[in-house]
């Protein structure tokens, strides 16, 4: 009896399982007990909670005086164990613009369901235990926690947005951290405006429609008009997983972006909002916060050039150099990135910060009025995302830096990062290409930046047999970016210097010096003198030619790849050592030459015996600044083969 | 209260500091905020504009929601040196604590003149207490009693590794009134006074609704035993509830009433322990709440100045020959754990009248002892496996427990490759175990691929076993705080290596012995065959230590340091 008992459970499960997203109804309030009962997902049996529906709805409402678009959503997740009970705090995101228009976050729904004693047991979320959140100065919250969650509850919400802001059409993602079974998005569009929109990360839809409504036609003004239905599908998406050295979450998460094109009065009046590049550009140059502040810097600037900073007898590059140096001087960035300027040209004058559109704007009219031919360039930043060529969206870009022409050359540059050379850009900025702001026109610029950076560090080694260990100087250049995150990481402070250099294994340090802190032409250094222990054992003594400063741990862990390995620049890493051996000692091995090439990587090292002397010549070059999904197995062999060569060791014996 | 402050930054390092945060919380005021910067001259470079004020919630990393605010602002200049100035008025109605107040901003930078002063009308009674202040003075004037306090702190202090609290070693005033009203009304006379206070504040929020009342009647039909049934209860509520902080008005001190987590299930430290609580007092077991200041380095309280001291609450359920305690934020701590946050150290038990200091118990060597077994495998190939299985106990069980319940096995597999103390490896698997929810324990057995394990040196090769980690300290003349170790460290491990027939072993580092009051360091190796077993035993004592006796200490750790890096066996080819 009991293993007939035994058997329907396993029938019953099979089957729920076989058949959990078709029978699952995407009505609001229709929960199953197979959905409450569910135990896990199959398809990923791992995930803490999965969506089992996420349905958005946008619609144009209107009364006579215009538009408010009305985003409906209703939301249902099934909590699998403790790790998905985070997914039953919910936070729905508003804005208000300061001027007095604000989206509404109203009529919301939520409830858990629960089995117990083998029924569907509902409650409700209690409006009071509805909080805001005000994040930031323009971006609010609507926080809950759902009621009565546990391992197993099912949760269900439901709001609506309300946003007098047609260019913040919501837009959608299809994919969460955890598995979503089933997610749609309707808008319902009206003729006054329209939009495009790009659909990210995903290869189609499962279903996709579009149709004019058909029921009574709508009217605004004199005008009739009926609803144009676009309908977008996606089924069983696959819980996104964060890799390490990826560019950004937002470029390869599945949405669905949508950019106001186009405005259509009721007099039927056409703005384009923007239809091209180009257009874009030409409105960025009349723009009050944009061309008519570069206007005014330029203005500022040529009385500057008059009085303060003298440029004659400089060559164009000097002059240029200059002129960057003065901006950098003069107004520190306030560490926002910005497109427009957030107030007048006098303004900064007066308060010597801005943020970035109000800085590089300001260099770049200072530019002007030195006679250069120079533009802004639209970036954005590595934590924004790429930019998608085919689409002219303004909000994909969240930066700017500038472009100068000298000799015939254009040439990147910037004024808000105090540790980088005049023609380098910020770190945040390298990513993908940026869009040169010129009328009439769209040249596109690559962001990635062709200097290596170099790590190069030189050991003078001696050998203290006598208390096991070895002495030595040790100084290390940096160039590049590699020197500038090294600069920001430790500010040249020299507790923080140690403090990362006793995790690369130095722990006795003493005459720390760093050299070239504020000093952007010549590499950053830093020198000290240390004493590390040997390894011995017998008569025999084991010596690394470098020392614990090359890679040895594979930074690559994953088996595979889905996701690009994104190292932001080329790097180079230089050692050179001189081992000092007593006369007591004998070389008896040392690691072998090796010399290896291929179009991803370069490796060197060697290593020979001069009069008592071990001199060793190591290096390491990434030729990629981003490696490709596809070659990431060959990467990672590359890395246990650095590991391996780098870490082989010198054997020394004592004689007699 | 008046607030003000003049702070210098000499070099671009020193920017940071020019990032200004104000909290406040919504009932209290923040008026005239003004602020400048000045150059090396003394002009005023910039003054801050209200649009440069930025107000936002400031709501804490453990709360859904509370009424906390920030504002917040930047005066950050280029040109070395410059000093930055800014003060304001900040206005409290209701309040427990009138001021306590350090002379130290950041504990790296130094202060140069700090100075604390207090104005309260004679008839205003306040109790103070204060440490380590160079100049005070008191005057009355007329009907006001006028407080001053001055400091200079100049010897910065520096975090350092199994040190005391840093907040244990810096000076400070602590002013409290005598009379206070917040909720319900108190003083700060004794302890005794300050628990009646507390237990007033949540009076009659024990009530439970009559269907949750049913269920705890269910539950526990025809149990006897007050553990079994103390264990029923709390595995309940585990299961039953979630930690969600919520903190309104005087919700920072006063929990909310059973019933509301009843209908939510889920709670603040407060309102968990409460229910808790009430959950007990319907199968008639008395139980204590005891506010304890949780944190893993525990900070002293200061137990002449009774007044709120805390940042955490359990429950104490005195039984007839054993005392249980119950941290009911937890939905994975086993019944009656006492974990390395509350542990050693003292809480006030709230009792009305009999309210009083206690000591929570100390995890003993035995509740952190851990076992490690490692087998390494070696192959004709020389290709090496490590197969390695892991008890935890104490604080490690906590960290695990953690990962354990609260991540997915993604993210678990991310965080083991994190913390393993391996290079070069490929995990092939692994698996965590919990015995029993409420046993202490957890083990997790690993399977790995080692590569670049065997150093080889013509027909010798050597092995060497992962030493264990310890932290890095800081030399005897570098080190300026005594020395504090919170828990016991114990752990025993047993590697072994098993090698191919073609080989043989050669040598060994040598079996050592150390003891010394801080704890004990030991190794043996022994050879069977083709394995060769180290047994390897160390035991570092908790305890207080004073500054001279650092050296010693250092000494200890070194030994031991230097003992696991030398640490190794010779393995040879056997016609050699």
């Amino acid at each position: 009896m009991k293993r007939n008992i035994a058997c329907v459970c396993i029938v019953i499960c099979i089957f729920s399982q076989g058949a959990i997203s078709q029978t699952i109804s995407h009505k609001f309030g229709e929960v199953s007990k197979e959905e409450v009962m569910l135990e896990q997902y199959d398809k990923d049996p791992e995930a803490s909670a999965l969506v089992l529906y996420d349905i958005g709805k946008s619609v144009f409402t209107n009364d006579d005086n215009g538009f408010d678009i009305r985003f409906t959503r209703t939301k249902r997740i099934k909590i699998f164990n403790k790790a998905g009970l985070d997914y039953a705090e919910i936070a729905i995101p508003y804005y208000q613009d300061g001027y007095g228009k604000t989206e509404l976050v109203t009529d919301i729904e939520a409830y858990t369901y629960n089995l117990e004693f083998g029924r569907i047991v509902k409650s409700a979320l209690d409006q009071k235990n509805i909080f805001v959140d005000k994040r930031t100065e323009k971006w609010y919250l609507k926080k809950f926690a759902m009621p009565q969650v546990r391992e197993g509850s099912v949760i269900e919400i439901k709001y609506v947005l309300k946003t007098p802001f047609k260019y913040n059409l919501p837009d959608w993602e299809f994919q969460d951290r955890i598995p979503t079974l089933y997610s749609e998005y309707e808008a319902r569009m009206v003729p006054f405006y329209e939009y495009s929109y790009i659909f990210q990360g995903g290869n189609k839809f499962d279903h996709f429609e579009s149709y004019e409504h058909n029921g009574v036609g709508r009217q605004f003004g004199v005008h009739e008009f009926r609803d144009m239905v676009y309908k977008f599908v996606m089924k069983d998406v696959p819980a996104f997983k964060d890799e390490s050295y990826i560019s950004s979450v937002n470029d390869y998460i599945i949405k669905l972006d949508f950019q106001l094109s186009r405005i259509t009065s009721y007099q039927g009046v056409k703005t384009e909002i923007i239809t091209t590049w180009p257009e874009l550009n030409n409105e960025l140059l009349k723009h009050d916060s944009f061309g008519k502040y570069l206007k005014s810097s330029e203005n500022a600037a040529e009385k500057i050039l008059e009085s303060e900073l003298v440029l004659s007898g400089k060559n164009d590059l000097e002059k240029c150099e200059s002129i960057v140096d003065y901006v950098k001087r003069n107004f520190v960035w306030n560490g926002y990135s910005r497109k427009y300027a957030e107030k007048k040209a006098k303004d900064l004058l007066k308060d010597k910060t801005g943020n970035s559109a109000e800085i590089n704007l300001f260099l770049i009219g200072m530019l002007q009025a030195a006679g250069f031919e120079t533009h802004a360039v639209l970036v954005s930043t590595r934590d924004h995302g790429k930019i998608p060529f085919n689409y002219p969206f303004e909000h994909f870009f969240n930066d700017l830096i500038a472009i100068v022409k000298i000799d015939g050359k254009f040439m990147l540059t910037d004024a808000t990062e105090d540790f980088s050379q005049y023609n380098r850009i910020p770190y945040r900025c390298i990513n993908g290409s940026g869009l040169m702001v010129v009328k009439d026109s769209d040249p596109w610029v690559k962001l990635d930046q062709n200097q290596i950076s170099i790590q190069q560090e030189t050991l003078k080694l001696k050998l203290l047999p006598d208390v096991d260990s070895i002495s030595g100087n040790i100084s290390r250049q940096m160039t590049e970016y590699l020197a500038l995150n090294y600069k920001n990481a430790y500010q040249n402070k020299e507790d923080e210097i140690k403090e990362s250099l006793s995790e690369e294994g130095f722990y006795q340090i003493s005459d720390l010096l760093t050299d070239n802190y504020s000093n952007t032409d010549a590499p950053y250094e830093v020198t000290f003198n240390t004493k590390v222990p040997i390894e011995k054992f017998e008569n025999r003594l084991f010596i690394r030619p470098f020392l614990s400063l090359p890679i040895d741990d594979n930074i690559l862990k994953q088996e595979e790849r889905i996701y690009p390995v994104d190292m932001v620049y080329q790097n180079r890493r230089i050692f050179k050592s001189e081992l000092e051996i007593p006369e007591a000692y004998t070389v008896t091995k040392l690691p072998q030459n090796y010399n290896y090439e291929d179009d991803l990587i370069q490796i060197n090292f060697s290593t020979r015996e001069v009069n008592g002397i071990i001199k060793s010549e190591g290096s390491y070059f990434f030729k990629k600044a981003v490696y490709e999904a596809t070659e990431y197995s060959r990467l990672k062999a590359h890395f246990d083969n650095l590991v391996k060569v780098f870490n082989e060791k010198i054997v020394l014996v004592k004689n007699g | 209260m008046e607030v003000s402050y003049l702070i210098q930054v000499n070099n671009p390092a020193g920017n940071w500091i020019t990032d200004i945060e104000i909290p406040f919380q919504k009932e209290n005021k923040i008026r005239s905020l003004e602020g400048e910067i000045r150059d090396g001259a003394g002009n005023i470079v910039r003054k801050l504009k209200k649009s440069d004020i930025i107000e936002t919630s400031h709501i804490s990393d453990i709360s859904l929601y509370d009424d906390n605010y920030v504002k917040q602002f930047n005066l950050k200049h280029n040109r070395y040196p410059y000093q930055i100035h800014y003060k304001y008025l900040i206005e409290y109605t209701d309040f427990m604590w009138i001021e306590s107040w350090t002379p130290v901003l950041y504990t790296q930078t130094p202060t140069l003149n700090a100075r604390l002063s207090l104005s309260v009308p004679k008839d205003f009674k306040v109790k103070i207490s204060q440490k380590g202040i160079s100049d005070t003075k008191t005057d009355t004037i007329g009907s006001n009693v006028f407080y001053e306090w001055k400091h200079s702190y100049t010897e910065t202090l520096s975090e350092e590794i199994y040190a005391p609290n840093l907040r244990d070693l810096l000076p400070f005033v602590h002013i409290v009134p005598d009379n206070f009203h917040y909720g319900v009304s108190g003083n700060h006379e004794s302890w005794e006074t300050y628990g009646t206070w507390l237990e007033n504040l949540s009076v009659g929020l024990d009530f439970l609704p009559i269907s949750e009342k049913g269920k705890i009647h269910h539950l526990i039909r025809g149990k006897e035993d007050k553990k079994e049934i103390i264990k029923l209860l709390y595995n309940y509520m585990q299961d039953n509830t979630r930690y969600i902080n919520v903190a309104i008005d005087i919700g920072g001190m006063k929990p909310y009433p059973a019933e509301y987590v009843a209908l939510n299930k889920y709670g603040d430290c407060k309102a968990l322990t409460n229910y808790m609580k009430s959950l007990l007092k319907v199968a008639n077991i008395p139980s204590y709440c005891v506010d304890v200041f949780a944190e893993q380095n525990s900070r002293k309280i200061n137990e002449d100045f009774p007044s709120q001291q805390f940042n955490h609450v359990v429950l104490m359920v005195p039984l007839e020959n054993d005392t249980v305690w119950l941290e009911n934020t937890s939905n994975t701590y086993p019944v009656g754990y006492v974990s390395s946050y509350i542990q050693n150290r003292k809480g006030l038990l709230v009792d009305g009248e009999k309210s009083h200091l206690i000591d929570i118990p100390a995890l003993s060597m035995e509740e952190v002892e851990e076992h490690q077994s490692i087998i390494y495998t070696i192959d004709d190939q020389l290709n090496c496996t490590a197969e390695i299985r892991s008890d935890f106990k104490g604080p490690k069980f906590e960290f695990y427990n953690v990962v354990t319940s609260q991540y997915t096995q993604y993210q678990q597999k991310q965080i083991l490759q994190k913390y393993l103390p391996f290079k070069n490896y490929d995990l092939t698997s692994w698996q965590f175990q919990k015995p029993d929810r409420n046993t202490p324990e957890i083990s997790l057995d690993l399977n790995l691929n080692l590569k670049n394990f065997i150093a080889v040196y013509g027909n010798d090769y050597i092995l060497k076993p992962q030493p264990l980690s310890l932290a890095d300290f800081q030399k005897p003349e570098d080190r300026k705080l005594p020395v504090k170790i919170n828990f016991p460290i114990c752990r025993i491990d047993s590697i072994t290596f098993k090698f191919p027939e073609k080989m043989v072993l050669k040598t060994h580092s040598d079996a050592l012995q150390k003891t010394s009051s801080f704890g004990s360091y030991s190794l043996e190796i022994a050879n069977y065959g083709q394995e060769v077993k180290i047994t390897r035993k160390f035991i570092l004592n908790s305890g207080d230590y004073s500054l001279s006796e650092y050296s010693e200490f250092y000494d200890f750790v070194q030994q031991v340091k230097s003992a696991e890096t030398k640490n190794f066996i010779n393995l040879t080819l056997v016609n050699n």
